[in-house]
């Protein structure tokens, strides 16, 4: 029944990355700019421009470039950059690293701070923990991303001068981006993790575990937070694939070298093959992540077990 | 011999609204090895009051005045730690819904065998556990319990689920089964299966039944005592043969008559809801619906007289 699942998953997963390939191929293309011309500057002449487009294959009909463009994605090869003339797939994994290291340092931060903050809000409503809750749930979601950037920096960087404001290198550099995303990832997660566990609280199958007599830190963990756990570990999953996509404005702001600011400069100068590549990647990654949540799901509710 | 003793046990729900005047001055006992059944409609406070005697009232729900003795010992008095000795071993519930009542998560095997943990006979992981959680899988007349230990509530049928909430509640031999409508979810063919389950596991125990149902026919089956509820109250209790051939109160005969013709709907009151609990009619409960309502029956405080075996709270019998 694994196998069955396994397989069944792998061909969904081959057929999404094939409609994406083909989406994001025709998607670039539609943008208007031309990425030739750019590449060759104001100053160059119709015919300049005209020659690179024949280097770059740009002349060509648009399913021949598909085609080419296809079989060498699928032998690894992402193509070329047009603006440094270097395998995509170097650029790529020069930056994943970042992207990785924030979405794990922050998603981590976020967990560790919003499950058990939600959790005893669901408990004790009108404990400190519960107000803090409360607080997080409106703050996280409802803060502008780029104004608790900027909070943070002059508050850190300019009046404490503790933290740098900008850039990567060093563990301090990690320290104010993470804050950031894990701030707004707190507020849903807070949220969801108080909403499921009072449902949950309020089951009849948690009566009968009372009227067991279990002691009640067995009801909690056996009965309450275990099945309070599904939506949770939802909201988890698209987050991180989320961050795993980069987080544009985070990154933006700090000079985080990650994925999202690739993806953002390659935007700016047309850079075909680095947007495709880029954003290909961070498909897989999702999808991988779904694949892993679903996974995780199916170990924690049987129901979910039949395909 | 006496083994429950309820004493003008009084509920309240503080709601928002109101205060919900759930049970008022309840009072009866059960014998060792007695079969009682509690009737009455939805909203009469029946199931307010068997949680209260299994301790598994929930706020907003208080208990407001009396005493609920269980072997000499005042249950509404006890201290969370000792309430969870006593429940699951000595008084058991089985609830209403299977569907709803077990744990969707996780095995039915484990669930059962928890009951054994809880009052400390070994891990649920440990092989002792399993094979008397499977023991008591088998009592309950589960087919090949060995395999049925490790499945999953969705993958049992709802008389199935309802057996297994029945092993819980024997495991450990209680000598109080409350059953709160234990068969009200279910199949009439079930049903049936289910209350005879019931009554022969009780007889072999020798522990006592109370079952808390909306169905006369249900409790005259089983039960060797009635109490006939109404909007909070007892209005009427005694041997249940006697109450079925010769019911006293007018609600009560409303009741008995419904039953034996078999309709759904009570016959010869006039049809509607029992009265709200936050602001009860005054005087006697049921008089808006009563057919031999007078006056009096406005000013009249609820009292319960004797009347032979039976106990009675209606004015036509002060």
């Amino acid at each position: 029944m694994v196998l069955r699942f396994l397989a069944w998953r792998g061909l969904q997963m081959a057929i999404t990355i094939i409609g994406v390939i083909l989406v994001l191929f025709l998607l670039v293309r539609i943008l208007p700019g031309d990425p030739a011309r750019l590449l060759a500057g104001p100053e160059a002449s119709q015919e300049d421009v005209e020659e690179l487009r024949r280097l770059l294959g740009l002349d060509r009909p648009l399913h021949e470039q598909f085609a080419a463009y296809f079989l060498s994605v699928l032998s690894g090869d992402l193509g070329t950059s047009y603006r440094t003339g270097e395998p995509v797939i170097d650029e790529i994994m020069r930056r994943l690293p970042y992207t990785l290291a924030l979405a794990v340092a922050a998603q981590t931060l976020a967990i560790a701070v919003a499950v058990p903050l939600g959790i005893v809000a669901a408990l004790r409503p009108r404990s400190i923990a519960g107000y803090a809750a409360s607080i997080f749930g409106v703050l996280g979601s409802s803060l502008p991303v780029f104004w608790t950037a900027l909070l943070l920096i002059w508050a850190f960087s300019v009046e404490l001068k503790l933290l740098p404001s900008g850039g990567a290198g060093t563990p301090a550099h990690m320290v104010l981006p993470t804050a950031v995303l894990a701030l707004f990832l707190m507020g849903n997660l807070v949220r969801i993790t108080r909403a499921s566990l009072l449902e949950v609280l309020g089951a009849n199958h948690v009566v009968t575990a009372h009227s067991k007599g279990l002691p009640w830190n067995k009801v909690l963990t056996r009965h309450v937070i275990r099945n309070a756990l599904v939506p949770i570990v939802t909201l988890v999953g698209v987050q991180f694939g989320t961050l795993l996509g980069g987080a544009v404005i985070t990154e933006t702001v700090f000079g985080w070298p990650g994925i999202g600011r690739l993806v953002v400069e390659s935007i700016f100068v047309r850079d075909y093959a680095v947007l495709q590549g880029a954003i290909l990647i961070i498909a897989l990654f999702f999808m991988l992540i779904n694949f892993f949540v679903d996974m995780v799901q199916m170990l924690i509710d049987p129901r979910t077990r039949h395909v | 011999m006496t083994l429950l003793d309820v004493r003008g046990l009084t509920i309240h729900y503080d709601l928002p609204q109101g205060t919900v005047r759930a049970v008022e001055d309840a009072t009866f006992t059960v014998d060792r090895g007695e079969v009682v059944a509690i009737i009455g409609e939805s909203g009469s406070g029946k199931t307010t009051l068997a949680m209260s005697i299994a301790g598994l009232l929930r706020p907003p729900g208080r208990v407001v005045r009396g005493h609920i003795y269980f072997e000499g010992l005042d249950l509404s008095r006890l201290d969370d730690e000792k309430w969870r000795e006593i429940r699951g071993r000595d008084i058991t519930v089985v609830f209403q819904d299977p569907n709803t009542y077990l744990n969707p998560l996780m095995n039915v095997g484990r669930q059962v065998a928890e009951v054994f943990e809880a009052h400390g006979m070994g891990s649920i992981r440990s092989r002792e556990v399993a094979q008397r959680a499977i023991e008591i899988l088998r009592r309950v007349r589960i087919q090949d319990p060995d395999k049925r230990y490790w499945s999953y509530p969705h993958e049992l049928s709802g008389g199935m689920k309802q057996r297994v909430l029945i092993a819980m509640a024997i495991a450990l031999k209680p000598k109080l089964l409350i059953a709160d409508e234990p068969t009200s979810a279910l199949d009439a063919t079930i049903q049936a299966q289910i209350l005879d389950l019931l009554e022969e596991l009780r007889r072999e125990m020798g522990m006592s039944l109370l079952l808390i149902t909306h169905d006369l026919g249900v409790a005259a089956k089983i039960a060797h005592r009635i109490i006939v509820m109404y909007a909070g109250q007892i209005v009427e209790m005694g041997r249940a043969d006697e109450i079925m051939s010769d019911p006293l109160h007018p609600y009560t005969r409303a009741l008995v008559r419904s039953v034996k013709l078999d309709r759904k709907r009570l016959l010869g009151v006039p049809s509607g809801a029992p009265p709200s609990l936050i602001s009860p009619p005054p005087g006697c409960r049921f008089h808006p619906r009563c057919p031999y309502a007078t006056e009096q029956c406005t000013a009249w405080r609820h009292t319960l007289y004797v009347r032979d075996n039976r106990r009675v709270a209606c004015i036509l019998y002060a």
